[in-house]
């Protein structure tokens, strides 16, 4: 077939405003939801920070000699910072964040991390996704085979009602699914957008299209290739999911306000559908750019702006438009950053650090040990509180699960969730 | 049970296992990204032998392919960068990649290049530059089946990734050990076989590189490497201590046998299975030709294509298309007009997929495997096939038209449905979507084989390579 130079030219010049457009389908779709209104059910939605955010940049402890004295370039001045105590204040972007601290709505766990740690980002972030037992965390290794941590929660919910109902979890955002949801026994799917959601059936009627599932269903039984059964699984997910979405109410406020960044709007979208009613009780999504080796100042500010601001006005949307539903947010990443500045103005991969709290039901505040700089392991603070512990009381305190048979043992349970167990 | 020596032997036809459909077009989508019709027939009459030469060493690339592939590239736009905004279109680059792919002749090169792409991820979200990540992608592609030796340091002193991994600001007051710890964990040995102090000996001696200024303020994209900048005091790395520097450090990671491992492992699942982790017992033999050949890629790719393993139940479907496998492959195979932006469309597709090229999500590049799977990435593939076959008119993509491929081939209109399951599917695909796609044809004068391939495409069969 020859080559058409002209028609291949014309790419450069047409800019592309299809295929993303946005049907608002929800409001089209003014339909009653058939199913029963999960109202007292909470939510859990889970902020990733990839890349190992700098713990000691975020909440700062602003009278350390330490401090000052290991990071003479990147140690940020007192008066700009939003002090949260004599001691402690949050970095200069986080003023949003701030104010959920004011209003009763955030709290932080400081010096979370745990024994020997890992600094490679991909097994630190495994161990955080999978939540390893002692023996495992010991030989440094996360642990593959279980399956991630809220995927077991997901199943130990399974056992405890007896039926699940379809979308358990959704991670919104794309790419890889985090190792947090994986190996769980229903589906989770993936979302980037509401139009996203929508099913194009292409040329196909609905009487072809259930032909078509029941042909992919007949082949389920015979398939022994594992990627062909799970080719099959995911068709089938798509098309339960996809009922499920037309089955949705419309939203009935306002969009609430969001800053314009790829955060708010994944924040906005978990936003949607729980007021839509999804019957969703664990999201989760990502924000990377944290991985701050070289000048970091500039860099550090904008993504914590990022982080900040979707916050804010996530807690006041959900809190606004979906009393209903509680919802808590915990805000986590693989590691925090080494306490020396490097000589590119950024910070390597350190251990320990904050992990923050915001949402319904929590004890505001700082909980945890302050960050000792005076004796640091290996050039980093070392870990005072357990992740697990910070998952466990999750676990029993917000989704009213036993965290034991999720964990493998029990842990001392943090006094950071006021709510009584559900 | 064959040795594992015996199953990367060179498969033979026999009358119990001949050279058939399902060899040739197994063949052309691991290879490559899916043969055409035509394809298929020769290599079908051509055998094994030839077909797998003629992949290794193609014909060089047309002059017509050349003026329209460098034109479309130029087309990404060159005009300086500023502050406020990176040159150039990356969605131009994307479909320029895919144009590559799909209508070059040169498949295993540019799915060798996509595999060095996820090998050595470097991304855009931390590069902030086009025009370093299309140089670096025509680094990958000119060692793309050379030495691994010559592409690892190609890449150590590639700008993009000196900006990604931090390698342009690594010094010896101070080192960085982003470029030391993923080049050893991810690019070279793998996991668990260095320790925290290697990372920091490879770091010090990967120093020597300083980011050119044009002004005291900024940096700009340019290094220059000066050995009066390296730390070449003495370290202990991987158990051998000296003054190590750049070459020295780069010459004794290749030295390891974990590194040729690992490189065979990671060949393994790109050309023959994301289902099964092979045993060490099955890697040992590939690694020993990989070292034996001084790390020639060709060497080890000829071995795994023309091995029984390859032509094997151990390789057949074993892998899940990636989004970029998933379209380029449907429409080499279907041969659509070709219209401006199909392969924009394609492009945007393949980033709802989960995968946008020149920015995986991190230096671990793609997961791959049933990763693809996840059901915001079939929900994606099942609405491009949709879209792919109605057309798109506010992007002036019409529909496609399977009887201009009939014509093209000279096939029986009553033949016409069983020829497209042989061409996407070798007509292995369970039997309800067969006799669904046959029944939908339906038996008016024209009659509508669009909506067979839909349900063909959307097949399960379909989603894997």
């Amino acid at each position: 077939m020859a080559c058409n130079r002209r028609e291949f030219l014309g790419l450069a010049f047409r800019l592309l405003t299809t295929s993303a457009t946005v049907p608002a389908f929800l409001e089209r779709t003014a339909r009653a939801a058939t199913r029963e209104r999960s109202t007292a059910d909470r939510v859990l939605v889970v902020l990733q920070l990839t890349g190992g955010n700098d713990g000691l940049n975020t909440v700062v402890p602003f009278t350390d000699e330490h401090y000052r004295r290991l990071r003479p370039k990147l140690h940020l001045a007192d008066a700009k910072l939003h002090k949260l105590n004599d001691r402690i204040g949050l970095h200069p972007s986080l003023g949003g964040l701030k104010r959920l601290f004011d209003g009763g709505q955030a709290a932080l766990v400081q010096s979370v991390g745990y024994p020997n740690p890992n600094r490679s980002h991909f097994e630190s972030m495994a161990i955080w996704h999978t939540a390893p037992d002692d023996e495992q965390l010991r030989q440094g290794k996360a642990s593959a085979a279980s399956g991630g941590w809220l995927a077991r929660a997901i199943d130990e919910r399974g056992r405890a009602v007896g039926s699940l109902a379809a979308i358990q979890a959704s991670r919104v955002g794309t790419g890889e699914m985090p190792q947090a949801l994986l190996g769980c026994r229903v589906p989770v799917p993936s979302l980037t957008d509401l139009a996203q959601l929508k099913h194009r059936a292409g040329l196909l009627d609905r009487r072809a299209v259930e032909e078509q599932v029941a042909a992919w269903r007949n082949g389920a039984s015979s398939a022994d290739n594992p990627l062909l059964r799970a080719a099959i699984d995911s068709s089938l997910a798509v098309h339960a999911t996809a009922r499920q979405i037309e089955g949705l109410r419309p939203s009935s406020s306002r969009d609430a306000h969001y800053p314009d960044t790829g955060l708010s709007e994944r924040f906005r979208l978990i936003a949607h559908l729980i007021r839509a009613g999804l019957p969703t009780s664990i999201y989760y999504t990502e924000l990377g750019g944290f991985d701050t080796h070289s000048r970091q100042l500039f860099r550090h500010a904008d993504t914590l702006r990022e982080v900040g601001g979707a916050l804010e006005s996530f807690v006041a949307d959900v809190r606004k438009n979906a009393s209903s539903r509680p919802v808590l947010v915990l805000v986590f990443s693989e590691f925090g950053r080494r306490l020396a500045e490097n000589a590119s103005e950024g910070t390597d991969h350190g251990t320990a650090a904050p992990v923050l709290l915001t949402g319904s039901g929590l004890a505001a505040g700082l909980h945890g040990p302050y960050p000792d700089l005076a004796n640091l392991v290996d050039g980093d603070p070392r870990f005072a509180i357990d992740f697990r512990q910070v998952y466990a009381t999750i676990l029993e305190r917000w989704l009213g699960l036993d965290s034991h048979a999720i964990l493998g043992r029990r842990f001392n349970l943090l006094d950071v969730l006021t709510s009584p167990k559900v | 049970m064959k040795t594992d020596r015996q199953e990367w032997a060179p498969f033979e036809p026999s009358s119990r296992e001949p050279w058939d459909l399902r060899k040739v077009a197994h063949l052309h989508r691991r290879a490559g990204f899916g043969g055409t019709w035509n394809e298929l027939e020769r290599d079908r009459k051509a055998g094994p032998a030839e077909s797998i030469e003629r992949l290794l060493h193609p014909e060089p690339e047309s002059p017509q392919f050349r003026e329209v592939a460098d034109a479309l590239k130029a087309a990404i736009g060159t005009q300086p960068e500023t502050f406020f905004s990176q040159a150039g279109d990356p969605r131009v680059a994307r479909a320029w990649w895919l144009f590559r792919m799909a209508y070059g002749g040169d498949p295993l090169g540019e799915k060798l290049t996509l595999f060095w792409h996820n090998h050595f991820a470097t991304g855009l979200h931390g590069v902030y530059s086009l025009q370093l990540m299309l140089d670096q992608n025509e680094v990958l592609r000119k060692h793309a089946r050379g030495r691994f030796g010559d592409l690892l340091s190609a890449i150590e002193s590639d700008r993009a990734m000196l900006v990604w991994l931090d390698g342009g600001s690594n010094q010896k007051d101070h080192p960085n050990e982003n470029f030391a710890r993923e080049m050893l964990e991810l690019f070279t040995l793998g996991a668990g076989h260095f320790t925290e102090s290697d990372v920091r000996a490879a770091a010090r001696g990967l120093t020597g590189w300083s980011p050119r200024r044009d002004n005291f303020f900024n940096k700009t994209n340019e290094f220059a490497y000066d050995e009066k900048l390296a730390d070449a005091t003495v370290k202990t790395f991987l158990g051998q201590t000296g003054p190590w520097r750049r070459n020295d450090i780069l010459r004794i990671v290749l030295h390891q046998r974990a590194t040729a491992q690992h490189l065979c492992r990671r060949l393994y699942r790109w050309f023959i299975s994301e289902s099964a982790i092979p045993s060490d017992e099955l890697i040992e033999p590939l690694a020993a030709e990989l070292r034996a050949s001084n790390y020639s890629i060709e060497h080890v790719v000829g071995i795994l294509l023309r091995s029984r393993h390859f032509f094997s139940e151990n390789a057949y479907r074993r892998r899940v298309k990636s989004p970029v496998e998933f379209c380029v492959g449907t429409i080499r195979q279907l041969e659509p007009r070709r219209t401006p932006n199909l392969l924009l469309l394609a492009a945007l597709s393949c980033e709802y997929q989960g995968q946008i090229l020149f920015d995986p999500p991190s230096v671990k590049g793609w997961d791959g495997g049933s990763a693809w799977l996840d059901s915001n990435g079939t929900l994606m593939r099942q609405n491009w096939i949709a879209e792919f076959l109605s057309g798109n008119e506010v992007a002036a993509v019409p529909p496609y038209d399977p009887n201009e491929w009939i014509k093209a081939h000279a096939i029986q209109p009553a033949h016409a449905i069983e020829t497209f399951a042989e061409l996407l599917l070798e007509a292995d695909v369970n039997l309800p979507t067969l006799s669904l796609a046959k029944q939908l044809v339906g038996k008016t004068p024209q009659p509508d084989l669009r909506r067979a391939l839909q349900v063909l495409l959307q097949a399960p069969e379909y989603q894997l390579a």
